[in-house]
């Protein structure tokens, strides 16, 4: 494991939803910063580091992406596409967390190279561990190139 | 040196000299007689000479009077037209009609004196007209004889059936084989022939006239007095050279018979008294003659009448028709057949074969035999024939589909030739074609797509270099093809305006065509340029509500040959054309709505489980926050579910508005534009007076019809909309309004407020999309307005500068105005 916790960018539009990984994470022990942009527009400023998200002290290169498909303005895909198609964030894993379970997004986003997709189960305890999976899985035992 | 053809002429001078004694100082007068079969007097012989007693005394004549003379052969009617003409200077036996007087000048004396008689076999016992009642008489068709014959018998008030062959051999060959009973001919031929035929005169004579010289009226006196004087010499001296040629011929035939009869003698003398009585008869019945000569006159003028009558009404029919002997040779032709068939004059049809000059090949190309025959095989069996999937051959080598109907023609009791009547249809052919494309091409499991298939079949048969087929929007008249077809091959789909165009002129009309001329009439219109236009046709495509859709238009190189061939095919094809663009139309609108049910139901599914999700984890929350007795976190986790709650109601309020858009509420009614715009603001007043929004109305006097709640609802959501999304505008401003444009009104609702970042605005009519987190509203607004707008047959945009720049929502509604 790194020394360096990694910054985990969670693209969210609905506050409950955000508010819902911010406290798994403090249930499940994660320590890792947590960044949250409200649509896929603000992912891609935060990402550029553009439009108010220029000091990179405060907007680092996030080491995981929660990424929500239906947002706002620019949507998860679009997002997705700009990421892994950029050579410099391609590397970034990305988690489409969504509460769509249709074919043909889960088809698009592998498409786009996402890295996992989750469908946000109705079920509390369900959701819950989901989460607290996602955060063994993603922050202590997968390796990232860096 | 002498050659041998020099010596024969020397030798011929020197004979000609011995024979006439006297010396033909220079060449004689040439007198050109006419000529035509008239046996004894004058025919052509089988070697092609002149002979009979005319020439006989005529070449004497012209001995004695140093006259050359030449014979002009030809029919009589050809005589009488060559007389007229000049082109020749005497005609033989004519007979004197006051019509003939007016271009001729006729010699005193008779030429010949000239009486029907009624002949019969030698072994038959008829010597009495009345006993010729019931007996079958044949006589020669249009021969006056024949018909004073007929007069005759009528006085007499006999029946008998009378029967019309071409000639008197053929009348003599019928009595002689005993098909009929008797037979009429005139004197001149029955008497040198009745001995061939083994007939003998009745007794039962008719109808005398003379026949005489005669020259031009006023052109020849002198040739006239020559004429005279010779025949008076002629005529009345005993053993003149005329008397001796007449009995030369009259017993010529005689000559040929191999064995004299022993009733010749008898017969003879029998002549000789007949000769006798009718000189009797001539001189008793002198006035009555001239009384005949008036009445044959006005026979003769009937007759022709009759004659003309017949030509006529075979001219004025428009079918073809011509008649063929057995042998299949035209006889006859009417002039609608020459001009079907590409000929001139009756002359290069009639006496032809005319299965080799109309019929000789199969429309595949295939030589045809007359064995084959159709039209030949209708005379042989005796049967009538139809037939409409062949072809005739034109004068210039091309070819016509046509039907045809073969009718034999019964003389006698035997089939005598046929009667063909016949009809260009190349224009049913043609209509067939177009009528087989429409019922047969372009279905689903047919190699080609319709409107190409239209494209191309128009272009090939109605011979036109350039057809498309177009949709009409109504914005703007815009015309965007569906397919094209230049030369043989399919065009790119390409959009145009109407305007300038023949198109313009086309629309609406059910047909519309210039057959020549085109870019002069529409100098505007740039496709006639390209395309080297000579011609165009253009049919309006109709809709299901009455309203042109669609065009079809084609551009012809040349003047179009055939419009109403033309307009058959198009107005034809044009009804297919039109519901098959209304289907792909409706196929393309219901594609377009199940995406957008896809889509609904996709947004619905997810927007719906969303704040599910919410309700159910914080609910676990609640549970534990509630067990550790974490008040503060108990109501914030209250506070989430709630908010969560709040948005499924509005969303299931919302979604049941939106399904309620497409209903009517109420009947359409009359609503002016400044009473909607009030409607609206009152029902947004609370949010408005709440933000502090300063609301604008540019009035104008327009009255809209519709549904007034559903037309209100869209004022409403744009206001609200545009409410929303003031931001932190200090001054929030609403502008309402209408646009002035040349074909439309445009309403439109500006705001100062965020604005869209034009990269985002295509989306904002989409169902559930928000553009900007933390506004309140489900993003259902202004899908709902564009479905409003939309059933208005309408359509809605946006303009916005960028973020920070306010919005302005314009949308239009025709069938507010249009009813």
């Amino acid at each position: 494991m790194n020394g360096e916790p990694i910054v985990i960018l969670l693209a969210e539009d609905d506050p409950a939803h955000a508010e819902i990984v911010r406290r798994n994470m403090e249930i499940s022990r994660i320590a890792n910063r947590l960044e949250h942009v409200e649509d896929g527009q603000d992912a891609l400023d935060y990402l550029y580091r553009r439009n108010g998200y220029s000091d990179p002290s405060r907007s680092p290169r996030p080491g995981l992406i929660l990424l929500d498909l239906r947002m706002p303005r620019v949507d998860g895909l679009e997002v997705l596409q700009a990421v892994k198609s950029d050579p410099e964030l391609a590397r970034i894993p990305v988690v489409v967390l969504t509460t769509s379970a249709t074919e043909m997004d889960i088809a698009k986003a592998y498409e786009h190279h996402a890295n996992s997709y989750l469908v946000k189960p109705v079920d509390f305890s369900q959701f819950t561990e989901l989460l607290e999976t996602l955060g063994y899985y993603w922050l202590a035992w997968n390796k990232s190139p860096h | 040196m002498t050659s041998p053809s020099l010596r024969v002429l020397l030798a011929v001078g020197l004979l000609s000299l011995f024979l006439t004694g006297k010396v033909w100082a220079e060449p004689g007068r040439l007198i050109r007689v006419g000529a035509f079969n008239y046996y004894p007097a004058i025919f052509q012989d089988t070697d092609g000479e002149i002979k009979g007693f005319y020439v006989d005394a005529l070449n004497d004549l012209a001995k004695q009077e140093n006259l050359r003379i030449q014979y002009v052969y030809g029919s009589w009617d050809e005589g009488l037209e060559r007389i007229q003409s000049g082109n020749i200077d005497v005609l033989t036996s004519v007979a004197y009609t006051a019509e003939r007087a007016e271009f001729l000048d006729y010699t005193k004396t008779p030429l010949l004196t000239v009486w029907g008689e009624l002949y019969v076999p030698m072994t038959s016992d008829l010597a009495n007209i009345t006993k010729l009642q019931g007996k079958t008489i044949a006589v020669m068709e249009n021969d006056f004889n024949g018909r004073s014959f007929i007069e005759l018998t009528k006085k007499f008030s006999i029946k008998c059936q009378v029967v019309e062959l071409s000639g008197f051999d053929e009348v003599f060959a019928a009595v002689s084989q005993k098909k009929v009973d008797a037979g009429v001919a005139n004197n001149t031929f029955g008497m040198p022939k009745q001995k061939e035929y083994q007939l003998r005169s009745t007794g039962i004579v008719f109808n005398p006239f003379d026949l005489h010289f005669a020259v031009a009226k006023g052109q020849n006196a002198e040739l006239l007095a020559l004429l005279e004087s010779t025949l008076q010499r002629w005529r009345h001296g005993e053993d003149s050279v005329y008397l001796k040629a007449r009995e030369k011929w009259n017993h010529g035939a005689l000559e040929k018979v191999q064995v004299l009869p022993p009733w010749l003698r008898a017969s003879m003398a029998g002549l000789g008294l007949l000769g006798l009585l009718a000189g009797a008869f001539i001189i008793l019945l002198r006035n009555r003659v001239t009384r005949a000569t008036a009445a044959l006159s006005q026979r003769e003028a009937s007759l022709r009448e009759t004659t003309e009558m017949k030509r006529l009404l075979l001219d004025s029919a428009a079918e073809g028709i011509f008649g063929l002997d057995n042998d299949g040779r035209c006889t006859f032709c009417n002039t609608a057949s020459l001009i079907m068939l590409g000929y001139e004059q009756g002359e290069q049809l009639i006496s032809h074969n005319m299965h080799e000059l109309i019929h000789h090949t199969s429309r595949e190309g295939k030589r045809l035999s007359t064995q084959d025959c159709a039209i030949l095989q209708a005379s042989r069996l005796e049967q009538d024939c139809h037939c409409e999937d062949e072809v005739y051959w034109r004068a210039d080598g091309s070819s016509f589909p046509v039907e045809y109907w073969v009718r034999p023609l019964h003389r006698d009791h035997r089939v005598v030739g046929s009667v063909v009547t016949f009809v260009d249809i190349s224009d049913r052919k043609q209509l067939e074609a177009s009528y087989q494309f429409i019922s047969q091409s372009g279905y689903k499991n047919t190699a080609k797509d319709f409107f190409p298939a239209l494209a191309q079949h128009l272009g090939q048969s109605l011979d036109l270099n350039f057809v498309f087929i177009s949709r009409i929007t109504e914005k703007d008249r815009q015309s965007q093809t569906v397919a094209s077809y230049h030369k043989g091959a399919a065009v790119e789909n390409f959009e145009y305006g109407l305007q300038g165009t023949p198109c313009n002129e086309a629309l609406s009309k059910i047909f519309y065509c210039v057959s020549k001329g085109v870019r002069d009439r529409f100098p505007q219109a740039p496709l006639l340029e390209k395309f080297d236009a000579e011609s165009f046709i253009g049919a309006t495509l109709w809709g299901f509500d009455g309203k042109p859709i669609g065009l079809i238009g084609g551009i012809g190189q040349t003047p179009l040959a055939n419009t109403k061939m033309a307009e058959s095919i198009m107005k034809l094809v044009s009804l297919r054309a039109a519901s098959e663009l209304e289907r792909t139309q409706a196929a393309k609108v219901l594609q377009q709505k199940n995406q957008e049910l896809e889509h609904f139901t996709y947004a619905v599914s997810h927007d719906l489980k969303s704040p599910l999700v919410t309700i159910q984890t914080f609910l676990g929350y609640l549970l534990q926050d509630q067990a550790k007795g974490a008040a503060e976190a108990v109501e914030k986790d209250i506070g989430f579910i709630s908010t969560a709650a709040e948005k499924m109601s509005t969303l299931l309020e919302e979604l049941l508005r939106m399904s309620r858009v497409g209903r009517l509420v109420n009947p359409p009614s009359q609503v002016s534009f400044a009473e909607l715009v009030n409607d609206a603001l009152e029902a947004v007043a609370g949010a408005i007076e709440k933000r502090g929004v300063e609301v604008q109305i540019i009035d104008k006097a327009i009255t809209l019809r519709g549904d007034r709640t559903r037309l209100t609802e869209i004022w409403q959501n744009l206001i609200d909309n545009a409410v929303k999304y003031m931001g932190d505008q200090p001054t929030p401003r609403i502008e309402i309004g209408i646009k002035d444009s040349l074909q439309e009104q445009i309403f439109y609702v500006r705001d100062n407020g965020i604005g869209i970042d034009p990269r985002h605005s295509h989306k904002v009519f989409d169902l559930f999309q928000k553009l900007a987190p933390h506004t309140p509203g489900t993003g259902l607004g202004l899908a709902l307005v564009k479905k409003v707008v939309e059933l208005n047959n309408g359509r809605i945009w946006m303009e916005s500068a960028g973020s920070g720049h306010g919005s302005c929502f314009l949308f239009t509604l025709p069938k507010a105005f249009n009813p």
